[in-house]
């Protein structure tokens, strides 16, 4: 319930309505991505790394 | 016989087939076929009639002709071309949006290409096929119970059913790559910038790809000559000196250092292990009879990288589709909700996060690839997905996405047919290289294709076997 209702603000904020079947669905894959997000903050690699720049021109 | 852009030039060539008969053998496949398969979003049959016929007769009287003169080539409808609107295979999309030609599309015809047709993919080239909304459904030649993958989908079932020799496919996550692999052809994801993408829907902006999927390492290479280079309508395309990439095709392998990954920490237990398996055997030994030395290697921060990628589509997806989302929700399709409604899920600091995520893999990829030429790992875990999977696939580890680690990193990648599962459908593994290197990349593809013929074989759809669809 607690997802459910994170996600219902999260969806009011950026102003779009999916029904309460995509609701249900998609509260079930919460934890999952955002524990994979968060894995993101645990790398020591990042720490001093720069804004991407993915290549540049030469 | 199965025909490629290679020998169909050839053929053109010496005088064996008009480009007339060409164009005509693809409509008539399609009259035949695309019914069932779902490759075309349009077809353009008057105009590459006509086309045709001019590049015939321009050869008949001596000109100078382009590299792809008479050859039919098929573009993913989220590209722009002159003879028709780009739909987006949405009914959200404003065709109204886009005329003329792609920069890209343009060179394709500047060098003699016939534009046969729009080919199918997911709405705006995210999500699952949607049977609720007035779209074909792609099948896949291979059988038709299954999907061809996504989102290149029409492109890559209407090369593998021959409605035209070569297309153009987009690629965000794998889009090239993964229907290449599901159809058993060639696709080739070039280096970010290396293709310019003006006059194509994006999908995530930092993430999108232009590329050519074809038979064959060769037709790619073909393609790529043409498309690669500098333009002056995207932003973010390269100023980066393009080569012949038909040069280096030679089939020798001599003094190469090639890195394998199998990945097999990624499988799941729908994962097609042994045939996989058995497929990388028989690629090592081609690889090292062609002189190659090949070493095994791990791909660094996999995960990291991979999850990088996805967020950003997911959010530069979500940004480019907000307004439209708040007002027009129930039109859009149900798998593109399915996946960019993802994005709430996700802060502002997520999405810095992963792009600083993504220059560390590039990095660290970089520096891989000091030690190696090129690095080989799968396409896809499975074969392709039947439309049960298919729906549910957002919810559930039906598959796992293991190309869009190249997406983040930016790195030319490239999927060619190597193997079988158990089922008879298509498996293929990614062949990647150094930004900017893609010669090395195709290189090492048309080397292994010389070897095998996986990128020749037939699917059922053209051998007269096809499962029909229920």
């Amino acid at each position: 319930m607690e997802t459910r209702t994170t996600l219902e603000a999260a969806y009011t904020a950026a102003g779009v309505t999916p029904s309460a079947e995509e609701l249900e669905r998609w509260s079930h894959r919460y934890g999952q991505a955002r524990a994979a997000a968060d894995t993101l903050f645990d790398l020591p690699e990042v720490k001093y790394e720069d804004l991407a720049v993915v290549f540049r021109a030469r | 016989m199965t025909r490629t852009i290679e020998s169909a030039l050839q053929d053109l060539s010496s005088g064996a087939v008009t480009s007339v008969e060409l164009v005509t053998e693809a409509i008539n496949r399609a009259d035949t076929l695309d019914g069932t398969l779902g490759v075309f979003m349009a077809r353009y049959n008057d105009s590459a009639l006509a086309a045709a016929q001019a590049s015939d007769d321009a050869r008949a009287r001596g000109e100078k002709l382009g590299p792809l003169a008479g050859i039919p080539i098929g573009i993913k409808d989220i590209i722009t071309t002159e003879e028709g609107p780009t739909t987006c295979q949405s009914l959200v999309f404003d065709s109204s949006s886009f005329s003329g030609d792609a920069t890209v599309v343009a060179r394709l015809r500047a060098a003699g290409a016939i534009i046969v047709g729009k080919s199918t993919t997911m709405e705006f080239a995210i999500g699952t096929p949607d049977f609720s909304k007035p779209f074909p459904i792609p099948r896949n030649p291979w059988n038709t119970e299954t999907w061809t993958g996504g989102s290149s989908s029409g492109t890559g079932g209407g090369v593998a059913s021959e409605m035209f020799l070569g297309g153009l496919g987009t690629d965000t996550g794998g889009s090239i790559r993964i229907p290449a692999a599901n159809c058993g052809i060639t696709g080739l994801k070039a280096t970010f910038g290396r293709v310019p993408k003006d006059g194509c829907a994006p999908l995530g902006f930092s993430l999108d790809h232009i590329g050519p999927m074809a038979r064959s390492a060769y037709d790619c290479a073909v393609m790529l000559n043409v498309m690669a280079g500098h333009g002056p309508d995207d932003a973010a395309v390269a100023d980066v000196p393009v080569t012949d990439y038909t040069a280096g095709l030679t089939g020798d392998l001599t003094g190469m250092r090639i890195g394998i990954d199998r990945l097999e920490r990624k499988y799941t237990d729908l994962s097609a292990k042994a045939e996989l398996a058995a497929s990388f055997d028989a690629l090592e030994e081609v690889l090292t009879a062609r002189g190659a030395t090949v070493v095994p290697v791990t791909l660094p921060f996999h995960n990291e990288v991979s999850t990088a990628s996805l967020i950003l589509m997911i959010t530069e997806a979500f940004a480019y589709h907000r307004n439209d989302l708040r007002d027009q929700w129930d039109n859009y399709s149900r798998g593109l909700r399915d996946c960019i409604a993802m994005a709430p899920f996700y802060s502002a600091a997520d999405v810095i996060q992963a792009q600083r995520i993504r220059r560390v893999g590039v990095k660290a990829i970089a520096a891989l690839l000091q030690k190696v030429d090129v690095i080989v790992s799968p396409t896809t875990t499975a074969g392709a997905l039947d439309f049960e999977q298919v729906y549910n696939m957002w919810d559930g580890p039906a598959t796992v996405n293991l190309t869009g680690y190249w997406n983040g990193t930016g790195n030319p990648s490239m999927s060619v047919p190597f193997g079988y599962t158990d089922a008879g459908l298509p498996l293929g593994v990614e062949i990647t290289g150094a930004a900017f290197d893609e010669a090395t990349v195709l290189k090492v593809g048309h080397a292994f294709q010389q070897s095998t013929d996986y990128h020749l074989r037939q699917a059922p759809a053209l051998t007269g076997e096809l499962q029909p669809a229920e």
